[in-house]
Formats: structure tokens, sequence, C-alpha cells
């Protein structure tokens, strides 16, 4: 067992460990390299971001719940990181991050700050009609994007080649399929996959 | 003595009231899309003198109408029954009329200010080439509207899938596979194992919808953008087929509830029946291959499954229902009265209608009969005939006092009859005009072809007159239900 002293360093070893992943994933050759190509730019470091946010906010609030039996607080924190995200969806505000330094630091802080930190704080107080709308939602634009990025002529993004946005668009895709499959089994056999799970992690342990 | 409606302590007022806006806001935008209809027969009749824009105009706004308000009134019938078993939400219930409201304001503006006409399908790239008839955002905005119906039903069967899941322990238990599978004798309720059927397909097809709607969308404002025209076809009439079959399954449910409270024999759950449901849930999904026959690059062996899935892919449901109608009927001693006649006539309109389906799910009869009259002979046959019915059963059952005697006087008589009698012979004169390849969609019609119109438009005048009697029945009705 942990004593509260352990847990507390723990916390604190686990803050340091998240910031120098935040630097590491904007500011070092990672970074370079995960721009490099769309692919890694859009399946790896925008995601990555996201987690980042998303684990520091859970790292510095770990119990935050809104004082109210309302639903609205976490409505807004998840409507504002929608509103983000689909900024960051549109191919030209990749290409800005890119070209423009400025830009750039935006996306670092944008990302970890409005999307992750408010999904952190916001999903778990919505209702889950909300939550099961946003997932609908995400799977359909990313079978949306899968196809624009498969089927599209031109390069969306001028910073990158053709045949890494098609690419691109098949994972998308693969995601889309694979998102759909996973929640179509949770609604068929919820408490199944919930005993799996507990089942693995307690035969992990 | 309260109606049916009414004695429901488990629903709120505010439910009870929405669910009669449903089914009044059903039974408007059906009066105005027959009408249309008529006109629109009446135009490839010669009888008026129909502007070709506009009969493109209004057979798009018949199409898209049809098919939705038909989901609308279904939705009704399927919340107002599957509310006895689980608990669902007024709020959403609401929510979903109103971007019903607000898509059917959008596509109206489309069409009737924005001159849209491309037909319900929007099949690209018609929406963006309109040879100037309608423009870009005119597109846009029916599109838009379709979206919005889309989000009010999505919103619905979330709503319902996450009470199913909570109330039975999984969609898998709600369709009944726990029994169908193992030794279990917890039947679920037929109205539970429909709707789940419901909502797998339904959500899947709003689904495919979202996206195809938004990829015609991104085309029509970024040209550069030009999706495979095969795979966007196919994939709308994904969406389209899989959401009036759900309006179909959605509205039989009135069957299985109604029918038995007449006869007293109640509606039997048993493994043939989760059997039937569960393998349909998948049918309708594969048989979607059926609107392709025609493409040339639809591989063979696809083609073979939308033909073999056709001839068996509603067969089940429909045997077990038809029959399990037709037994608790038989030497019930029921006592008929024009909700339980409509109900038992929609068995007939649902079955029969099937039929031309079939025939024409058949690759070599497609080739040939795919593009003629005889397309709108069978979907109208079982939905004029079949969905309408058990809706307008729903809503006069509901609404009705109840008595010892359920009676049928004259009007009902005649208004039953006339509506059967008169939607026969308006299918049947697609059918027939079909067999003689007329095709279907063209404004202007040969000499050859008018005398079949004619007859057609007088079955739909006469269809819009039974209409109009029943529907005046559930009106009557209607202030005395919202007062109480």
């Amino acid at each position: 067992m942990f004593s509260n002293r352990d847990v507390r360093f723990y916390n604190h070893v686990n803050l340091v460990l998240l910031f120098i992943a935040w630097i590491t994933i904007c500011f070092s050759p990672i970074s370079t390299w995960l721009e490099s190509d769309i692919r890694l730019h859009m399946l790896v470091q925008l995601p990555a971001l996201v987690l980042l946010g998303y684990f520091l906010c859970k790292q510095l609030v770990p119990n935050w719940t809104v004082n109210s039996t309302s639903k609205q607080p976490g409505a807004a924190s998840v409507v504002l990181a929608l509103f983000v995200t689909i900024y960051w969806m549109i191919p030209k505000s990749l290409d800005a991050a890119l070209t423009y330094e400025i830009h750039s630091y935006i996306k670092y802080l944008s990302i970890p700050l409005l999307i992750g930190v408010p999904l952190a704080l916001g999903w778990h107080q919505v209702g889950s009609i909300f939550r099961g709308f946003v997932i609908i939602e995400l799977i359909a634009m990313l079978l949306r994007l899968g196809w624009l990025y498969r089927d599209s002529p031109i390069r969306l993004c001028s910073n990158y080649g053709l045949y890494e946005q098609n690419s691109l668009g098949n994972y998308f895709l693969i995601i889309a399929i694979t998102c759909s499959v996973y929640y179509s089994f949770k609604c068929f056999y919820p408490k199944n996959l919930r005993l799996t799970l507990k089942t693995k992690v307690t035969s992990s342990k | 003595m309260n109606t049916p409606i009414q004695s429901r302590k488990d629903i709120t007022p505010a439910a009870k009231n929405t669910l009669l806006i449903y089914l009044s806001t059903t039974l408007a935008v059906l009066l105005l899309m027959m009408v249309f209809g008529a006109v629109l027969r009446a135009g490839q009749a010669q009888i008026i003198n129909l502007d070709l824009t506009l009969f493109y105009k209004l057979m798009t706004l018949h199409g898209a109408g049809m098919v939705g308000i038909s989901g609308l009134g279904s939705a009704a019938v399927m919340w107002y029954f599957l509310s006895k078993y689980i608990k669902l939400s007024t709020g959403i219930l609401i929510a979903n009329l109103v971007f019903f409201l607000l898509g059917v304001v959008l596509i109206l503006g489309a069409i009737l200010i924005g001159d849209f006409a491309a037909g319900w399908t929007f099949l690209y790239p018609l929406p963006v080439k309109s040879m100037n008839i309608w423009s870009i955002e005119s597109a846009a905005t029916y599109l838009f509207g379709l979206l919005f119906i889309g989000v009010g039903f999505l919103l619905l069967y979330l709503d319902i899938g996450l009470a199913l899941i909570k109330s039975y322990g999984g969609l898998s238990r709600s369709l009944g596979w726990h029994c169908l599978f193992g030794n279990s004798k917890e039947f679920p309720p037929a109205t539970v194992v429909a709707s789940t059927m419901v909502l797998i397909i339904n959500t899947l097809g709003i689904l495919v919808g979202a996206v195809v709607l938004i990829i015609s969308l991104i085309n029509a404002f970024y040209p550069a953008f030009q999706p495979d025209a095969l795979l966007v076809k196919s994939l709308i009439f994904f969406f389209g087929h899989v959401f009036i079959n759900a309006a179909i399954y959605m509205a039989v449910i009135a069957v299985y509830e109604i029918l038995p409270t007449y006869t007293n024999r109640p509606w039997k759950v048993n493994k043939i029946f989760l059997a039937a449901w569960s393998f349909s849930t998948l049918m309708v999904l594969a048989v979607v291959p059926h609107h392709m026959l025609m493409d040339f690059n639809v591989p063979t062996w696809l083609a073979t499954i939308g033909q073999i899935g056709s001839y068996i892919s509603g067969i089940p449901v429909l045997i077990i229902t038809v029959y399990g109608a037709l037994t608790i009927v038989y030497k019930s001693g029921i006592r008929w009265d024009l909700a339980a006649g409509l109900l038992f006539m929609s068995m007939y309109g649902w079955a029969s209608g099937v039929i031309p389906a079939i025939v024409d799910a058949t690759i070599h009869v497609n080739t040939v009969m795919h593009n003629t009259q005889w397309v709108p002979g069978h979907f109208h046959f079982y939905l004029l005939l079949g969905v309408l019915p058990m809706i307008f059963g729903f809503m006069l059952h509901i609404t009705k006092k109840p008595s010892n005697e359920n009676t049928m006087n004259n009007s009902d008589k005649a208004s039953l009859f006339i509506y059967l009698f008169a939607g026969v012979g308006f299918v049947m004169a697609f059918l027939y005009s079909g067999k003689n390849s007329v095709p279907r969609r063209w404004g202007v019609h040969l000499d050859e072809w008018l005398a079949t119109d004619q007859v057609a438009t007088v079955f739909a005048v006469l269809i819009i007159i039974a209409f109009f009697v029943i529907a005046s029945k559930f009106f009557l009705r209607l202030p005395n239900l919202l007062r109480h």
C-alpha cells in the first residue's frame, strides 16, 4: 500500500513527466519528425496533445465535480472542445500551424488546454445521450474525412504530398470502422465487455 | 371513461400532448403530400397543365415529405408502446419533433422558394448541376433540412438505445438472443424486439446518411472534390432504404399491441418470432445491393446477394406477423371498428406490396423494370396500404373512448372500403404502367399512357376523400384530448 506521501510524490512525478512530454511533443526533434508526415501529425501528434491535456487536468484536479445537479457546465466544456476540434480539423489550420510560428504555438497550447482539459472536466458530467451523440458524430466525421482525404484530387494541406494524404484517408476509415465495431459490441454486450476488461485487469495484477 | 392515451399513467401529460402533435403533424403533412401526389398524376394525365419545373419540385417534395412523415408517424407508434416497458425521455421526444419541423421548414424553403427539384434522392451531381434552375444554396438548404431530420431521429434512437441497454442489459438481450441461443424463458415483449431492430438498422442508416449528406455539401462548396458518383448513390440508397424500412417496422408495433386488445388473445413471443426479427435485422442491411442492380460496376456476387437477400429479407417477419394477426383474429369473436379494420387491412397491404418488390429485385426483371412505374407501384403498395393504415389504426385506437361494443358505422365502412378499393386501384395503375414500360419520374407522358394516368388520378382523389374522413375522426377528438 502507498502512503499519502508516496501518492503525492508520484503525482508530482507524473506532472513533471507530463510537462516533459508536452515539451518533447512540441519543441524537440521528435516534434519535427511528427510534423514531417500528415499521418503522424494528425494521428499521433494531435491526439497526443489532447491526451496530454486530459491527463494533466486529471492530475491537477483529480476529483473535480460541479456542485450542481445541472449537466450544463459539462456540456459547455464538451461543446468548447468540439469547436476547437473542428477548427483543427480544417486542413488550412494545419497548414498555418506549419507555416507560421505563432500559429504553431497556438496549436501546442490550444489542443491540450481547450480540447484535452475541457474533455477531462466535462465528459463525465454530460448525459449519456450527449456522449453517444458526440461519439456517433465523431465516427461520421472520421468517415467523411477519410473519404475526403482519399478522393480529393488536390492537396488539402500544401505542406504534405498527395500520397500521404490519401493514405491518411485510409487510416481515418480504419479507425472509424474499428470504433463502430467496438461501440456496437459495447451496446450488444455491455456487461460482458466490462466483465472481460475487469478480468483482464485483475489477472494482470 | 378515458381513452387509452388518457388512461396511461406512466407517461407525462407533456409526452401525451407531444404524441398528439406528432400525429396531427403527420396527418396534416400527409394530406398535403397526397394532394401533391394527385396533382403529379393529374399533370402526367394531362388533366391539368402542370409546369415541368413545378412537376419536379412537387415530385421532390412528395418523395422527401412522404418518407419523412412516415418516419415521424411510425416513431410516435413506437414511442407510445415502447414507453410501457422502458423509461423514455419526453424532452428527447420533443427535441426530435423540433428538429423534424426545422428540417421540414428548410426543405420547404429549398423547394418552394429556392426551386430545388433534384428528387428526394439528391443524387450527385444533380444537386450541383441544375442548369441554373436552382442555386447551390438551395441544394445546400435541402441537404441541411435532411440533416436536421436525421439529427432528431438520432437523438430519439440514442435515448431508446440507452433505455434498452439499462433495462435489458444490452441490445442482445432486448433482441431476445438469451432466449434464442440459451435456455432463458424471459422473452422480451414484441414491441421491445421490434424497437431494438429499428434502433440498430436506423442508427446505421442515419450514420451513413450523415456522412453522404456532408460529403454532398463539401462537393457543393468545393467542386474540385468530386466523390465517386456510384458510391454516393449507393450510400444515399442505403440511407433511404433503411429509413423507410424502419418506418414499416416501427409502425407494425401497432399491430402487435392493438390487435390483441380486440381479440383478447395475447401476441406471444417465441423463438421463431425472435429468430425472424434477428434475421430481418441482418437482411434489411444486406439487401441494399438490390438498389444497385442497374449499376454497371456492381460485381455479380453482390448483385446476387441483393437478389437472393430480397427474396428472403422481409419474409420471416412478414410471415410471423401476418400469420400471427390471422391466428389471433380467427374465431376470436372480434368486434370490428375502424381502427381494427385498418390494422388488419395493413397486413394485406404490407404482404402484397412485398410481392412486386421481390419481382423487381430479380436481376433480369430489374434491368427492364426498375426505371418504370413498377417501382412506385410497389412502394406505394406497402406504404399506402401497409404503413399508413397502421398509423391511422393506432391514432384512432388511442383516441377512442372505450365502450363495450366496438362498432363500425356507415361512414367508417365507406371510408375503409373506399381507401382499400382506391388504394388498390391506384397502385395497380402504377404496376400496370410499369408492366407496359412507362418510365417513372417523367413529367410528360405519351398519349398511349394517358388512360392509366387518368384512372390513377381518379383513384388518388378517392384516396384523399377517404383519408379526409379518417383524419377528421381524429381531429374531432383532438380538442377534448388536449383539454384533458
